[in-house]
């Protein structure tokens, strides 16, 4: 009887991680979308919005919807830098190299932070800050109602840039056939530039929302694994998928946890995973690519 | 690529495993695990190496005008404040101890990095040691990496002395060879905190919040047993994986378990995120932590929420404290070190720092000709020596290797420390 007074609560936290998990997996899903990448540095790009955050307004001083913006604009530049470096060169290769590429790009991510910055948790403020929001029983933070506003707020965005907009249309085109696209006049450099460019300032927002919840530091970007589940369990090609995926592993494993012991915290997760691609390969707002000869 | 889902899932497994493997098996635990992760099996050294110990003027890494320690510290990887601190405290405290030398002879110690994980270790013991030839280990690295070379220790008959991990297993049974300085045994930091618990805090029923790791574990099955022999129990006992994001099941739970204070067994990123939410979700309750959870990250990690939050301290003195003891210290530090990062020195810093001192010591006591034997005898007859005023005493016996008794505690007040009226007993 107890435990299910706590339910309520325990959902309330669960869809706060959730859309954490839920923007970085949009950013994943960005990537995959238009260039059918892995991108396994998106956790670090986080954690360089958290970092470049805390530059601009901390160490410069400036106001902070400014700093901020300023530091989403900074990761998206140093992700144009990244990919024309570490990624373009690799254009045509394996898709499985360009992966691999981008786990060497998260580690010397990671190795730089630490050089400069040690291991110190850095405190971040928060975009809204005041007194938790309480109704009944359950209490959120204003912050963790903002992050869920702006997931599904993103979320629409990039749902409007792909179907929308000519740069989603020859986004799309290039992920559906690399040489056609580029035949039919799409410019590949500026495709795979903005894709980056766009992913990269997704995660530094994610970073930006998520650093007052848990502060700075250079291995915040591990978020990415529960990120890779949110948008395997949504199909990976799908951006409301991705948002989907994000919120029902973070009330699972939450509700799991609270119900049952923190253990079945990642034995849901895993669980979810693979039931998702045994029985519904495609995840679940997925679509069955098909593969033509 | 495409249509790969089932290869992502395979992708996406391989991560879990590369992670979980990466992943320091005590993230950031200062005073680390309390039990043996896996013992290794013992490694006979070259004869060369561990029959000189009987040796006069033969000693390895010993010559005429300097001795050569090898260290091991965890010096990347999430707990590298860990094997840094401990190396850059022990370096500073070597440029006061050189200018006057040992018997003639100064300190030297060469540096390998364990990365926090065993089999590293052992391998940097062994190189150390076998190839180069070096007299004997100093570490500064959690209890996972050190645990690994007891048997390495006690085979080829190595000293070892390390000043971070609070393994129980490192000093009980007391290995001849080995020593931990300026870190306690889990078993009695845990006494400490219960004591605080009920002694000072009095609770009567208190929740518990302890990391999956083998040092929460630990903690988490010390402080239960001192509750019990005072015939407590807690009213909920709670895990968490270590680095998790979000406790909101396991925080919710023990609200509703409804505890009078709660023990966080955790470190600090972690300590400091389960103090904020546990603010966001109402729980009002006192909080206490142990030494893991105890520095200026803290501070400023958890920012108000720290408020009122009392932990383990192990050193005489905490970075912020303004007394001319520690002014002098830190002047030195960031003379030696001007770009040191924010929150350095860290209490490692002051641990490698002490201890470097109690090496010297024992190395003094040992005499002209030091052997590996004269020198581990030489430690058991330290009593009570601090070798600089920001250290605790060390005080080694035949039948006791663990050096520091001393445990205080702070509390977290507006972004300060400020020293907690409780002594706890450790013993």
């Amino acid at each position: 009887m107890t435990q299910l007074a706590v339910l309520p609560q325990l959902i309330v936290g669960g869809v706060t991680v959730g859309s954490i998990y839920a923007l970085v997996a949009l950013g994943l899903v960005l990537v995959y979308k238009s260039t059918g990448v892995v991108n396994f540095a998106q956790g670090d790009m986080l954690t360089l919005g958290a970092y470049t955050g805390l530059l601009f307004y901390t160490t410069l001083s400036l106001p902070y919807l400014l700093a901020m913006v300023a530091a989403v604009v900074s990761v998206a530049a140093i992700a144009i830098v990244i990919e024309r470096i570490a990624v373009r060169p690799l254009l045509g290769s394996p898709d499985f190299t360009v992966i691999v590429a981008t786990l060497a790009i998260s580690i010397v991510i990671r190795g730089v932070l630490r050089l400069f910055s040690g291991d110190y948790v850095y405190p971040f403020p928060a975009a809204v800050s005041g007194p938790p929001i309480q109704a009944l029983n359950v209490r959120a933070s204003p912050q963790s109602i903002l992050t869920l506003g702006i997931a599904v707020l993103l979320m629409l965005v990039m749902y409007f840039l792909f179907i929308r907009t000519r740069v989603g249309l020859a986004m799309r085109a290039t992920a559906e056939n690399l040489q056609a696209a580029s035949l039919m006049g799409v410019s590949l450099p500026q495709i795979f530039r903005t894709t980056w460019a766009l992913s990269a300032a997704l995660g530094g927002l994610a970073g930006i929302l998520v650093a007052p919840l848990i502060g700075v530091q250079p291995e915040m970007g591990d978020l990415l694994l529960k990120a890779f589940v949110a948008a395997l369990v949504g199909g990976f090609t799908s951006l409301p998928g991705a948002i989907l995926g994000g919120l029902a592993l973070g009330i699972l494993e939450t509700v799991a946890g609270g119900l049952f012991s923190n253990y079945f915290k990642d034995i849901v997760t895993f669980a979810l995973m693979m039931a998702v691609v045994v029985f519904r390969p495609t995840g679940l707002l997925g679509r069955a690519a098909v593969v033509k000869v | 690529m495409r249509g790969g889902v089932s290869q992502l899932a395979i992708l996406a497994l391989m991560a879990l495993v590369v992670s979980t493997s990466c992943a320091p098996a005590a993230p950031a635990a200062p005073a680390a695990a309390g039990q043996p992760a896996a013992a290794a099996a013992p490694t006979t050294a070259p004869a060369a190496a561990s029959a000189a110990s009987s040796g006069s003027t033969t000693s390895p890494g010993v010559t005429a005008d300097t001795i050569s320690f090898g260290g091991i510290g965890t010096m990347t990887g999430p707990a590298s404040f860990v094997g840094l601190g401990g190396r850059d405290g022990f370096q500073l405290a070597l440029d006061e101890i050189n200018a006057t030398p040992i018997n003639g002879r100064k300190i030297q110690i060469s540096w390998e990095d364990d990365a926090g994980a065993p089999a590293t270790a052992l391998a940097a013991a062994k190189k150390l040691i076998e190839q180069q030839n070096l007299f004997a280990i100093f570490g500064s690295q959690g209890s996972n990496s050190a645990v690994a070379l007891i048997d390495y220790a006690d085979a080829n008959k190595v000293p070892f002395y390390n000043t971070s991990a609070g393994a129980d297993t490192l000093v009980t049974p007391v290995h001849k060879y080995i020593f931990t300085g300026a870190s306690m045994p889990i078993s009695s930091i845990s006494k400490g905190i219960v004591g605080l618990a009920l002694d000072f805090k009095k609770a009567k029923s208190p929740a518990m919040l302890s990391p999956t790791d083998v040092t929460g574990k630990a903690f988490a099955q010390w402080e239960m047993k001192w509750l019990n022999d005072r015939g407590v129990s807690v009213v909920a006992a709670e895990e968490n994986a270590p680095g998790d994001v979000d406790y909101t099941a396991q925080l919710t739970k023990i609200k509703a378990a409804n505890p009078d204070l709660v023990i966080l067994n955790g470190v600090i990123p972690d300590v400091a995120v389960i103090l904020k939410q546990a603010q966001e979700l109402g729980l009002t309750m006192p909080m206490i932590g142990s030494t893991s959870s105890s520095g200026d990250a803290m501070l400023a990690a958890a920012g108000p929420a720290a408020n009122g939050f009392q932990s383990g301290w192990l050193v005489p003195f905490y970075a912020t404290d303004t007394s001319p003891a520690n002014q002098a210290f830190i002047a030195k530090y960031k003379a030696k070190y001007p770009n040191a990062p924010v929150g350095r020195p860290n209490y490692l810093d002051y641990f490698g720092y002490a201890d470097a001192f109690v090496i010297a010591e024992g190395l003094k006591r040992a005499g002209g000709n030091p052997t590996r034997e004269s020198f581990v005898n030489a430690l058991e007859t330290i009593s009570n020596f601090k070798g600089t005023d920001v250290a605790s005493p060390r005080t080694f016996t035949p039948t006791n290797h663990a050096g520091n008794t001393l445990l205080s505690f702070i509390e977290a007040r507006d972004g300060k420390y400020v020293r907690v009226d409780y002594q706890a007993s450790t013993q």
